[in-house]
């Protein structure tokens, strides 16, 4: 009988990849990054309620889910050995976000892969709840907790109301994954997106930015006469930021309120644009989280505009400072001067990374743990002998590289030694030393004459 | 006059991002001949970089379709073309010149290597002059920063420049690259004003990450080089922005040949262009083998075993065209060489199987390095080849190694 090869571990990302929402392309691309590190060896595949590559590119065009049915279940639950699901919000302040019943993409996200799924983990990573369930909504999602191999909030309130459920495995509270953007986006590819921001009169030359990104439900006129007082008071101009189609109208109604001299960095930014112009300014403000924590891991102050009880008042927690989250207006430039001076964000910034980096090496665990080598011992051999291979062709690769310079150097050599002959010879063929050899002999012939007479 | 209608496409596999300034005649030329050769389902981005002669306005006014993007100054090359590719939505771009005009067939071949080898960053397709000789066929860059298209001057159908190659870096004349690669290496560089060599850094921006650019032989679009900005402006923007380069990565650079005075130093093209192969094996022979013959087959074998191997078939004759099914499968296939030739691999094979004893001069005075075995029949055994100084088939995971 003949062994099937056995395949490469198949890892899903799931979450609402295919809209132009920069949280969320953020976080994919570094939770990618971050297990994709982890997981050597793993194939690791992005999965949206539709087939469709955002501007706001999430790292690659995601799979569509298809639609909710035993048959569709049982194919990604063949295809799969484990399932992320998120960061998202299980409801909306207001409304119902994938708790939705009328919403098959909710579905996957909440009931998952149900019984066809027993046997690949699925993690809900990042979640947020911020509100308090309908009994309905409570019933449905404590369901789906009891199947869940782990399950992370980026704030505590969330993760209150998930335990408060009854959740069978810890809820555990993790920072942004954007905090870890640093290693995601290299310094030199942010810095190339900064001169490509500048060149395009989006970014400030001569003064620090200051990032703003619109929080929904702030009046902009009041935003904008807060933010402008700050601008003005630590000598910066305003950049603010639309994080995708979404926000665009909101970014544009606080630019306009701001007025000229404000830069607008609307929807055409890229995720690498976005983190650029947050990693080098001079400071930030805004609702996002993930903004947040890149401003964080770059260390540049910043002040969060929120609501009582929500994600942001979670994420202040977390940096142990509670008053960097302001709820109206009048507050910011004081709260903005706080962060300036705050001289804890490189401790914070490194406990945050440090946490973040331990959550995700406990999901890589848990998926390997979750997904045992079936490979029978010969082949766990062949693979050790393929990778034994692999670092002898690095090594013979490297030495055959030395001796084509080596090479290469000695016919340099030789060439040079010959290139006195070589241009003596072309010397020789040219037209002026042709012309000069008439002359020449022509000087000659008067001189002869001359001496006869 | 009817304006040119390019298909609209919500989920687009390729996003062509074409920068404009001035020259809307060549641009509607280069997108009509887009439309009439290409089969992918894709979307056009146009973005005028100011025309001063209001190129950007009667682009918008006569392509339906496209995106066009009008940029209210300058902001050169690099920036415009960034800009394009912050507006697609496909899932590859494809930076397309206006004097480029792809020819029948260009699309599909750049897409196979691209979607089949994900450690390709970027594919270029063999560029042809409008007079029909080959361009390049993909660039290599030196120690000095200095670059050297491939292939320059070449006859279309010489299959010593149809063979498939890494390259340091394709032109951005025409460039496929997944979009998520693009975005990952920072896109292209504004550092390099108003434009050219931004190509030559993104190639090695590529390369630091870890991707490989390709030239894929298969693939052919005409390009008038220069044709927008000027031949003597090029060169003096390339002179200028080759320090800017340098600057950068001098460092990366310092690990391979110079590349400058060619003419005298001929054999620094070649030893540039294999750097990456740990074995260059040349076969000699009489002509160029038919391909019932047993040296085609066992040169394919060669070939098939070894990918990251340069194979070089060296032959006295052969017909026209012949050798073009031995390119297509990776092999590089001289006829007729010159004595210039052998000069220009001096000191550069690692292996030499020579079938015939018409070269040994030329090899003996220019391959003295190489192990040189002289054998009636190039063998397919890798038993054989292996006692004949050839290293064994490489067993690699699909997709991980050069063609």
């Amino acid at each position: 009988m003949q062994d099937t090869p056995a395949r490469a571990p198949r890892l899903g990302l799931w979450g609402a990849l295919h809209e132009e929402r920069l949280d969320v392309a953020l976080a994919a691309r570094v939770t990618r990054d971050q297990l994709g590190r982890r997981l050597p060896g793993w194939s690791i595949s992005l999965f949206a309620p539709r087939d469709h590559l955002p501007r706001l590119d999430p790292g690659g065009r995601p799979v569509a889910l298809g639609v909710w049915t035993p048959d569709r279940l049982a194919e990604l639950a063949a295809e799969l050995d484990g399932v992320i699901v998120g960061p998202g919000q299980l409801v909306t302040v207001s409304g119902a976000g994938w708790l939705d019943p009328g919403d098959d993409a909710g579905r996957f996200f909440i009931e998952g892969l149900a019984d066809a799924g027993r046997a690949v983990p699925m993690v809900w990573q990042g979640i947020s709840v911020p509100r308090d369930l309908a009994p309905d909504e409570e019933a449905r999602v404590r369901k789906a907790m009891a199947s869940r191999a782990a399950i992370s909030v980026t704030d505590d309130a969330s993760g209150r109301r998930l335990e408060a459920l009854g959740a069978s495995v810890d809820v555990e509270l993790i920072p942004h994954p954007a905090i870890l953007a640093g290693e995601t986006f290299p310094a030199e590819v942010l810095e190339r997106r900064l001169r490509y921001l500048r060149t395009m009169g989006w970014y400030p030359e001569d003064r620090p930015a200051l990032v703003v990104r619109p929080a929904s439900g702030w009046d902009p006129a009041a935003t904008a006469g807060a933010v402008a007082r700050v601008a003005e008071g630590h000598g910066m101009t305003p950049v603010v930021l639309a994080g995708g189609d979404q926000e665009a109208g909101a970014a544009e109604a606080l630019a306009g309120e701001l007025g000229p001299g404000t830069l607008l960095l609307g929807p055409e930014a890229t995720v690498e644009d976005a983190v650029a112009a947050v990693a080098h300014a001079g400071g930030l403000m805004g609702a996002s989280v993930a903004c947040a924590a890149v401003a964080l891991a770059h260390d540049r102050p910043h002040v969060l505009l929120g609501e009582r009880g929500q994600a942001q008042e979670g994420f202040a927690r977390m940096i142990g400072r509670p008053e960097a989250v302001v709820v109206d207006p009048p507050a910011i430039p004081e709260a903005f001067a706080a962060a300036v001076s705050w001289s804890g964000r490189g401790a914070a910034a490194e406990r945050l990374r440090l946490r973040a980096a331990d959550h995700f090496d406990d999901l890589a665990r848990l998926l390997r743990r979750a997904v045992p080598d079936a490979r029978p011992e010969p082949e766990e051999r062949i693979a050790a002998l393929e990778e034994e291979l692999s670092a002898l062709r690095a090594a013979y690769a490297v030495r055959s590289r030395r001796l084509v310079l080596d090479a290469t150097a000695f016919a340099d050599d030789l060439q040079a030694q010959r290139l006195p002959m070589r241009r003596a010879e072309e010397l020789l063929r040219s037209r002026a030393f042709r012309y000069t050899r008439w002359l020449r002999s022509l000087v000659l012939s008067m001189s002869r004459l001359g001496r006869r007479r | 006059m009817n304006p040119l209608r390019l298909p609209r496409a919500t989920e687009p596999q390729v996003s062509v991002v074409m920068v404009t300034y001035g020259g809307a005649d060549l641009a509607l030329e280069a997108l009509g001949a887009l439309v009439r050769n290409t089969d992918a389902v894709y979307e056009v981005i146009v973005v005028d970089n100011a025309s001063p002669d209001g190129s950007g306005e009667r682009l918008r006014a006569e392509v339906e379709g496209a995106t066009v993007v009008l940029n209210g100054t300058n902001v050169g090359f690099a920036a415009a073309s960034n800009r394009g590719a912050a507006n697609a939505v496909g899932d590859h771009l494809c930076f397309l010149n206006p004097d480029a005009l792809v020819e029948e067939g260009w699309l599909a071949p750049l897409l196979t290597v691209l979607e089949g080898r994900p450690e390709v960053g970027a594919v270029v397709p063999r560029l042809l002059n409008l007079d029909g000789t080959v361009q390049e066929t993909g660039s290599l860059v030196g120690r000095d920063g200095v670059t050297w298209a491939l292939g320059q001057g070449a006859d279309p159908g010489d299959p010593a420049f149809r063979f498939p190659l890494t390259v340091d870096f394709g032109s951005a004349a025409c460039m496929v690259l997944r979009r998520t690669t693009f975005h990952r290496v920072g896109g292209f560089d504004t550092a390099f004003q108003p434009a050219y060599v931004e190509d030559v850094d993104l190639g090695l921006m590529l390369a630091a990450a870890g991707f490989v650019t390709v030239v894929e032989p298969r693939s052919s679009v005409r390009h008038g080089r220069s044709a927008v900005t000027g031949a003597a402006r090029a060169e003096a923007l390339i002179r200028a922005n080759r320090n800017t380069l340098l600057d950068r990565w001098a460092g990366a650079l310092s690990d391979r040949p110079w590349l400058s005075e060619p003419a005298y130093f001929p054999h620094r093209v070649a030893a540039t262009r294999d750097l990456a192969c740990p074995d260059r094996i040349m076969v000699m022979a009489d002509r160029v083998p038919a391909a019932h013959a047993e040296l085609h087959a066992s040169l394919l074998e060669l070939a098939a075993g070894r990918p990251g191997a340069r194979v070089t078939l060296v032959a006295g004759t052969g017909p026209p065209g012949a050798g073009l099914d031995l390119a297509e499968a990776g092999i590089e296939v001289v006829t007729g060489p010159d004595a210039g030739w052998f000069e220009g691999r001096r000191y550069h094979a690692s292996v030499v199987l020579a079938t015939t004893r018409a070269f040994d001069d030329l090899l003996t005075a220019t391959q003295p390095q190489a192990t040189i075995r002289w054998v009636d029949d190039l063998p397919a055994d890798p038993a054989a080849l292996a006692a004949l100084g050839v290293a064994p088939p490489e067993h690699a995971p699909a997709g991980s190694r050069d063609a």
